[in-house]
């Protein structure tokens, strides 16, 4: 087609110069580069960074597989290293409320010395405590005064059975008391002994049984006061024994922590501990238990052993951290950030004590940084609710789930809150930021900062060069061979065609990781020491090939005739337009085949698509645009007195995008006017009221989708595609379809306006509208005009017969 | 000094021990002694609960009263509540010394018997070879160490009877007071059937006079000597006595065998010994009947 502009090869992609890079290989780059043209973002989240105040928590926004996370991480661990580390925290047992366990705050490294120093002391107490408590000393001093107790005791016993004695009365011990019983030299008399004595001596013996019984009450109540005292005595020397044993213990460890005011009061509280309950540490008399009952009873009744109550839990240890946390919480569970209590199966009961609490991922950051995934943690129940709440409140309080929402009323733990100091990230979508901002107030509240991550960088000559620097550190974590400058140069096009834009470049390091690894695959394959352009060629090509079932399938049913699309002849009302089909990350063209018919009418233009509803509203409006440019060009002086409808033949899958509204439009002409199409041309771009045409997107998958097509039923040389004008800077082809146009076998034509593409469709001149409004004489634009007057005549027409017939 | 000592003197023989049981805790503890000297002897056990008549006749007395023991209210005691009272101890019993007897491999069974403690006890007895009971019974108001019925039962009893009181238990030291008796010369042997070879027996010699003790303590290094014994003296008379009970009145664990003593300086050391010591005592009476 001679005389009408087409691109040539040179213009449908643009080719990055390995030379320009710089180096031979990427094993000769050191720099590492993480982040490439993101300046808002890395300046936001460094604003975010620095602002100590609260509420300036950084939302990472971006699409997945950008490098957001790594990003942030960076950008977090390049700060935290020159920042304060973090103290220790420790919980330990309170004994004045021990349903809730005091934290304490030690200097970084000193919680794990304290909680060794709390094991020591408990070790040398024991020690220290059972040599006292076995000592003659304390022996001899406790026997003495139960000894002192016992002769008390027993002296007044001794009196009683005298005096019962005196009055023939045995003292019997019955199962639950003491009784008294007439006896004589041979014993206690028998019931029909008693009954043979006279009456006045029964009641000489009932008297003195009364008498007896009275001092043995006396008796009875002055022992457990003698047996008081005896214990309070006992308990005195214990006490004494005991500050003995670990006084110097317990002085050694205060004046090590005395800066420590909590430290030196747990332990001040140890040894009062220790002294009130001395008997703990004296030898146990107790039997096994024998019951079942009776274990449970124990249990219940001793909880922990009091020296297990001495311990500490390191919740927090930070002696081998130089510099602030950075945390990444893979699993952001309501647990996993808060912390949690844990429990332990006891004979059938869930037992808990102030060990088991663990921290969760907002102790281990807490006074550095912390990084969620902001998908993950909103589908987490309550996880996100629990992070707003320790944020507003500035401290982290343990509490489960069920305890939170009044769920559980059983005896729990509630563990003292910790003060929370910490930056928070959250990295995720710009929906899901969007959906915060509109629809949960505290949102901005607490991040009042967003990194908004680029998805595209402008193609320049600086960009390419750190381009190239971030693929050599990507290729570096990976640990993949080095790859020639060919090869970085490739993946940088790759890049481009990726942004579907010859200009830009894709900052999606997912795929070209991807791309990176599979290259270095395929040079294993290949037996190569470095990776090569043919490597990640053939990476690419595979990626492709293992996503293009459907599109093969397409072109199957295509080539069969199934799908009825022409690539050569001509036909009125007929012309291919192209769609793009996008599954995942890949995306493929399709020619479609759109139909015109034209009617006397009302000018309507019915859009069958939309009218069955499978078109969406964007193609809508497109289609309503054609009936604004066929009225401001056409119906100026006559009414537009047609009726034409347009569909997208053989479409069962729904329609949307104005992307075709000019391929409709040369169908919608070519029907007025009756004038053929050429068959071996496609057509795509959008068209506005003044029939120019616009950019669309997939321009480079909607041409190699018709070229496939042309490619396998044999290329003519007089085949091609129509695109706007203003996609030629996003092409980025396939080289196959490069070298077709090269050689004169494939076209693509850039258009600006209807009139350049339907003279390229029909080959007549569209012809320009004349001073009188008329158009030249066989021009396209004076045969539609024509068409379209003779059409209102003939409505004219109609409209007076049938007006006459209905008078 | 002229020892008499018969070389053909045996050595305590046990093939069948009876416990008598109670609801006390010393009981428990002679029940726990006598099955370590039956698994050692390789004996049977026979453990006995008597249903004491004299308890049972007091609910038909005019006087059926009581003193709580602990609230020392003063109540009526019906034959029901004390026919019930003693029905739960026996059922009590039975099951501690059922659960305990199953633990080892020992032959061992019960009966609940009714009578005066003192003469049941006498009568099985003639049955067996060993006595063992607690120093005292429930009573825990009684004065001094020994319970009334056992006080009776050392008093009628003439086979070795085992004492064990509450928390203590048979094992080191070993303490034998030396008598030059033939019961002297069997508790010795006694003691030395008790001990492995590398143990040592702590004898104890009470004497005034210093030349016997001398000529005691001779006779006892040779004994030892020739059985391969290790043995440690402990030497008193009658003014420093009241030093070795002091010594020994803490101890918990170990076995003090003490051969009965006829005369009345003797019988009065003996009862102080009974009264005063905690230790198990291992009291023969008299010597075995030879086979």
């Amino acid at each position: 087609m001679s005389g009408i502009p087409e691109l040539i090869s040179k213009e449908l992609y643009r080719k990055c110069d390995p030379q320009q890079l710089g180096f031979e290989t990427t094993a000769e780059i050191d720099e590492e580069v993480n982040i490439v043209g993101q300046e808002r973002a890395s300046s936001a989240i460094n604003l975010g960074m620095n602002i100590s105040h609260p509420g300036y928590n950084i939302f990472v926004l971006g699409p997945t597989g950008m490098g957001k996370r790594e990003i942030i991480q960076n950008f977090f661990k390049e700060k935290a290293a020159n920042d304060t580390t973090p103290p220790d925290w420790i919980y330990v047992y309170d004994f004045n409320t021990p349903d809730q366990p005091e934290a304490i705050e030690l200097p970084p490294g000193k919680g794990s010395g304290y909680a060794k120093d709390i094991d020591g002391l408990i070790e040398e107490m024991q020690t220290a405590l059972s040599a006292a408590f076995d000592s003659e000393e304390y022996q001899n001093r406790r026997q003495g005064i139960i000894e002192t107790f016992k002769e008390k005791q027993s002296e007044l016993f001794k009196d009683l059975q005298e005096k019962a004695n005196q009055a023939g009365l045995a003292m019997i011990k019955t199962p639950s008391g003491i009784a008294f019983a007439p006896r004589d030299d041979e014993g206690v008399l028998s019931p029909d002994e008693v009954n043979k004595l006279s009456e006045e001596e029964r009641d000489q013996i009932a008297q003195n049984i009364e008498r007896l019984q009275e001092d043995l009450q006396k008796i009875l109540l002055q022992v457990p006061v003698w047996q008081r005292d005896a214990k309070q005595e006992i308990k005195g020397i214990n006490k004494e024994m005991a500050n003995f044993a670990i006084g110097g213990l317990i002085n050694e460890l205060i004046e090590k922590y005395n800066d420590h005011d909590e430290i030196v009061e747990h332990i001040n509280q140890i040894q009062d501990q220790v002294l009130e309950n001395t008997d703990e540490f004296l030898p146990s008399n107790d039997q096994e238990p024998t019951r079942f009952i009776e274990m449970i009873s124990r249990q219940q009744n001793g909880g922990i052993a009091l020296m297990e109550k001495f311990k500490v839990n390191i919740i927090i240890d930070n002696s081998e951290r130089r510099g602030a946390p950075v945390i990444f919480e893979n699993n952001p569970t309501y647990p996993n950030l808060i912390g949690r209590v844990e429990h332990y199966a006891q004979m059938g009961m869930l037992r808990t004590d102030y060990r088991m609490i663990k921290p969760g991922a907002m102790h281990r950051a807490n006074g550095g940084y912390l990084i969620l995934d902001a998908r993950k943690l909103l589908t987490q129940p309550y996880a996100w609710e629990g992070l707003k709440r320790a944020l507003q409140s500035k401290e982290i309080e343990i509490e489960s789930i069920g305890q939170a929402l009044s769920l559980i009323s059983t005896v729990s733990l509630k563990p003292e809150p910790i003060p929370l100091d910490l930056k928070i990230a959250l990295v995720g979508e710009r929906l899901l930021y969007y959906l915060l901002v509109q629809y949960d107030p505290e949102f901005s509240e607490l991040f009042k900062v967003e990194a908004d991550f680029e998805t595209e960088i402008e193609w320049d000559e600086t960009n390419q060069e750190l381009y190239a620097k971030l693929i050599a550190t990507v290729i570096k974590n990976a640990k993949t061979k080095p790859f020639k400058n060919s090869a970085v140069a490739r993946l940088i096009e790759q890049s481009a065609r990726q942004a579907s834009d010859s200009e830009r470049l894709n900052t999606h390091l997912q795929n070209i990781s991807d791309l990176i690894i599979e290259s270095d695959y395929w040079a294993n394959e290949n037996g190569h020491e470095t990776v090569d352009d043919l490597d990640v060629q053939r990476a690419i090509d595979t990626q492709i090939q293992r996503a293009d079932r459907l599109r093969e399938k397409f072109q199957e049913s295509i080539l069969r005739d199934i799908n009825l699309i022409s690539t050569e002849g001509e036909e009125i009302g007929q012309i291919n337009g192209l769609s793009v089909y996008s599954l995942g990350s890949f995306m493929f063209g399709k020619p479609t085949r759109i139909t015109a018919q034209v009617s006397l009418g009302k000018g309507q233009v019915i859009d069958i698509e939309r009218e069955v509803e499978m078109g969406g509203p964007i193609h809508s409006k497109g289609v309503l645009i054609l009936a604004g440019f066929l009225k401001g060009r056409y119906a100026q002086e006559v009414p537009l007195s047609l009726s034409a409808s347009l569909v997208f033949e053989q479409s069962y899958g729904g329609v949307d995008g104005d992307s075709a509204s000019s391929t409709e439009l040369y169908a919608l002409l070519s029907a007025i006017a009756e004038v053929p199409i050429k068959q071996n041309l496609a057509v795509t771009g959008s068209v506005n009221q003044h029939g120019q045409i616009q950019a669309i997107g997939g321009v480079n998958q909607k041409i190699e989708g018709f070229y496939d097509i042309c490619k396998q039923r044999g290329l003519t040389g007089n085949q091609g595609v129509l695109i706007p004008k203003s996609n030629i800077t996003h092409l980025m082809l396939r080289r196959d379809v490069i070298e077709s146009v090269k050689k004169g076998k494939f076209h693509i034509y850039p258009v600006v306006h209807i009139d350049e593409g339907i003279e390229i469709l029909t080959g007549i001149k569209s012809g320009e509208k004349q001073a009188d409004g008329s158009y030249p004489a066989n021009s396209f634009n004076a045969i539609v005009k024509g068409k379209l007057e003779y059409l209102a005549r003939k409505l004219r027409e109609f409209g007076k017969t049938s007006g006459n017939h209905s008078e | 000094m002229e020892t008499t000592v018969n070389k053909a003197i045996q050595t305590l023989c046990v093939d069948r021990i009876l416990v008598s049981l109670d609801s006390s805790r010393h009981s428990f503890a002679a029940l726990q002694a006598a099955i370590q000297l039956a698994d050692h002897f390789n004996a049977a056990i026979h453990g006995v609960f008597i249903e004491d008549i004299t308890l049972l006749g007091l609910a038909k007395m005019p006087f059926r009263q009581e003193v709580g023991e602990y609230s020392a209210i003063v109540r009526d005691i019906s034959s029901d509540d004390m026919s019930r009272g003693i029905q739960v101890q026996s059922r009590w019993i039975i099951r501690s010394f059922n659960k305990l007897i199953n633990q080892t491999d020992i032959q061992g069974d019960f009966a609940v018997l009714r009578g005066k403690v003192s003469e049941i006890i006498a009568n099985e007895m003639k049955n067996y070879d060993l006595l063992v009971m607690g120093k005292s019974g429930t009573n825990t108001m009684q004065p001094g160490r020994l319970g009334s019925t056992t006080k009776a039962t050392i008093q009628e009893q003439m086979k070795p009877i085992l004492l064990v009181e509450e928390g203590n238990q048979l094992g080191f030291p070993m303490i034998v007071l030396f008598e030059n008796t033939t019961l002297g010369m069997i508790s010795l042997e006694t003691c030395k059937s008790l001990i492995d070879p590398d143990d040592t027996i702590i004898i104890v010699i009470l004497d005034n006079d210093p030349d016997n003790k001398q000529s005691k303590k001779t006779f006892l290094s040779e004994w030892a000597s020739k059985n391969h014994i290790n043995i440690s003296f402990q030497c008193y008379d009658s003014r420093t006595l009241g030093r070795f009970i002091q010594k020994i009145k803490g101890l918990k664990n170990g076995l003090f065998i003490l051969p009965h003593m006829q005369n009345l300086t003797g019988a009065q050391m003996e009862n102080l010994f009974l009264e005063r010591i905690c230790l198990p005592i291992l009291l023969i009476k008299t010597p075995p009947k030879s086979e």
